[in-house]
């Protein structure tokens, strides 16, 4: 073990192995490795069976540098005593470590793992660049563009639920008793046209129709709309992608599309029918259907979830006090591109509240149907007076147990700040009832 | 030289015959075996050392192909001439 042996204790071993007497196994020994030398003078090699070959080989000359001085030296061929053991010996000797054999290494894995998860964040981010992009594109458009892609969100979502030819029908209503009120109407259609937009433009002129409908009161959806795209400029200037642009825009066309076949497809069936609208607020015929209703609320509700805080106050604000301003009447005709029927129809004498549904163009990503019911005022249901730091979403969950009801009390008591509830106010609590 | 010639010189100078010195040559050969088994270092004086070395395990690239093995350690038998014997043969080359 570990141990350096020298020539007698070789023969000493070698004696006691072969059963020879220690001078023989001396001789022996001695004579051994003179005859390898000898054989290594005369031939240059000498093989000896179990134990490998002694071999003498060349060494071309070389020149080297002396390390120490950087002098050019040459080194002169020599020759060299290699020894390579027999196969024998090699195994027996090796055999600790016999049983291991090559093994491919397969070093691409780690790498690979690496450059896939890599990949699959940048694939991430360029989606969420994507959705932020859709945003921005919305942003430049003109608004009433940007009404038309969300209500078109919007008719898609009711498409979806129900089939929806009643809906169609009523919808339009609203937009025709404001036309009636109205007299521009009629012109413009024309300037939407002619606006310059996205290349989807050929397909909105439909659009409008479908989509204003829903909206009685345009006003509101006029300045949740300018709200939405002041915040949408902010997200502009954050990111910037084109690639996010293509998409935002092949989205907005589709939608278009869808829109338009809904409106031709049930655009005739609502001439037939009309329903006319007080100036401050907007009554559902006896006509609206059961389907109508649902769908519309969804819309509605959807779109209050998506608004900001500030958007929909501003929006109710506008809602409450400017009942038949120029600006509504204005927007209303813009956004009308056919004026195919303004008919007169009698008031209802009941007043009923719709749900605004200008704030269902305002955000359409959040998706709650919560509330699916439209609703109606039915006398007082009692008086509230506000406390401190009380906001109308706070009430309205006290009193209805839903907090997207307070639009309800806002249009009830004709609030012109519901943002902006002082301590003592007293309030009107509506007692609502769903329509239908 | 290789083993024969080497076997039959060895007989003659031992004086011994051919089928002896095999034998001797054997068990001799079998002796070192086992000492460098062993780890050990075999010491000729005037020829040299022989001894065992440890190769470490490695990493090894087929050109041809790109396929990378990784090569297991290893004890080999390494023979270590003595300096007097490597002047001997560069006295006359």
């Amino acid at each position: 073990m570990d141990a350096k042996l020298n020539h007698s204790d070789l023969s000493a071993l070698l004696a006691k192995e072969a059963g020879m007497s220690l001078v023989k196994a001396e001789l022996l020994t001695k004579t051994v490795f003179d005859l390898i030398i000898e054989g290594l003078e005369q031939d240059g090699i000498v093989k000896i069976n179990g134990l490998g070959t002694f071999k003498l080989t060349e060494v071309a000359s070389r020149s080297s540098v002396n390390v120490n001085t950087g002098e050019k030296f040459e080194i002169k061929g020599h020759k060299k005593l290699v020894f390579t053991p027999a196969d024998s010996l090699k195994d027996s000797v090796n055999q600790p470590f016999a049983m291991f054999e090559p093994v491919e290494v397969d070093e691409t894995y780690c790498d690979e793992s690496d450059e896939e998860n890599s990949d699959f964040v940048a694939e991430e981010n360029g989606a969420a660049e994507e959705i932020h992009v859709e945003a921005d594109d919305v942003a430049p458009l003109p608004e009433e563009e940007q009404a038309v892609v969300e209500e078109n969100v919007a008719d898609e979502t009711v498409v979806e639920e129900v089939e929806t030819e009643p809906e169609t029908v009523e919808e339009e209503k609203p937009e025709e008793v404001l036309s009636c009120e109205n007299e521009e109407v009629v012109e413009e259609p024309v300037e939407v046209l002619s606006e310059p937009q996205v290349e989807v433009k050929a397909d909105e002129p439909v659009e409008p129709a479908v989509e204003q409908p829903k909206r009685p009161e345009p006003v509101m959806v006029h300045v949740a709309k300018k709200e939405k795209k002041q915040f949408v400029d902010k997200e502009k200037k954050e990111k910037k992608s084109h690639k996010g642009l293509y998409v935002a825009l092949s989205v907005v066309f589709s939608l278009i599309t869808i829109s338009a076949v809904i409106y031709v497809l049930y655009i005739t069936p609502e001439k037939e029918t009309a329903i006319a609208v007080s100036t401050g607020t907007v009554v559902l015929s006896d006509t609206v259907t059961d389907k109508y209703v649902p769908a519309v609320n969804e819309y509605i509700t959807d779109s209050i979830e998506g608004v900001t805080v500030d958007a929909v106050t501003e929006a109710t604000i506008v809602d409450a006090t400017s009942g038949a301003t120029p600006q509504d009447k204005e927007l209303v005709s813009n956004e009308k591109p056919i004026d195919t029927l303004v008919q007169e129809v009698p008031e209802p004498a009941e007043y009923k509240f719709v749900i605004t549904e200008e704030l269902a163009s305002l955000n359409l990503k959040n998706i709650t149907l919560a509330d699916t019911v439209m609703y109606y005022a039915d006398g007082d249901l009692a008086e509230h007076k506000v406390v401190a730091h009380e906001t109308l979403t706070r009430i309205s969950l006290k009193y209805y147990g839903d907090k997207k009801l307070w639009p309800y009390i806002v249009r009830y008591n004709s609030l012109s700040r519901p943002d902006d509830l002082s301590k003592g106010m007293k309030i009107l609590i509506p007692k609502l009832k769903p329509i239908n | 030289m290789n083993n024969k010639e080497f076997i039959t010189k060895l007989a003659k100078r031992c004086n011994i015959t051919v089928a002896e010195a095999t034998a001797n040559v054997d068990a001799f050969v079998n002796v070192m075996t086992e000492r460098l088994k062993e780890n050990d270092q075999l010491n000729v004086s005037g020829f040299g050392v022989l001894e065992v070395k440890m190769r470490k395990e490695r990493l090894s690239v087929n050109p041809k192909t790109g396929q990378r093995f990784l090569v297991p350690p290893k004890v080999v038998p390494t023979f270590r001439p003595s300096n007097k014997l490597k002047e001997k043969f560069n006295e006359k080359g």
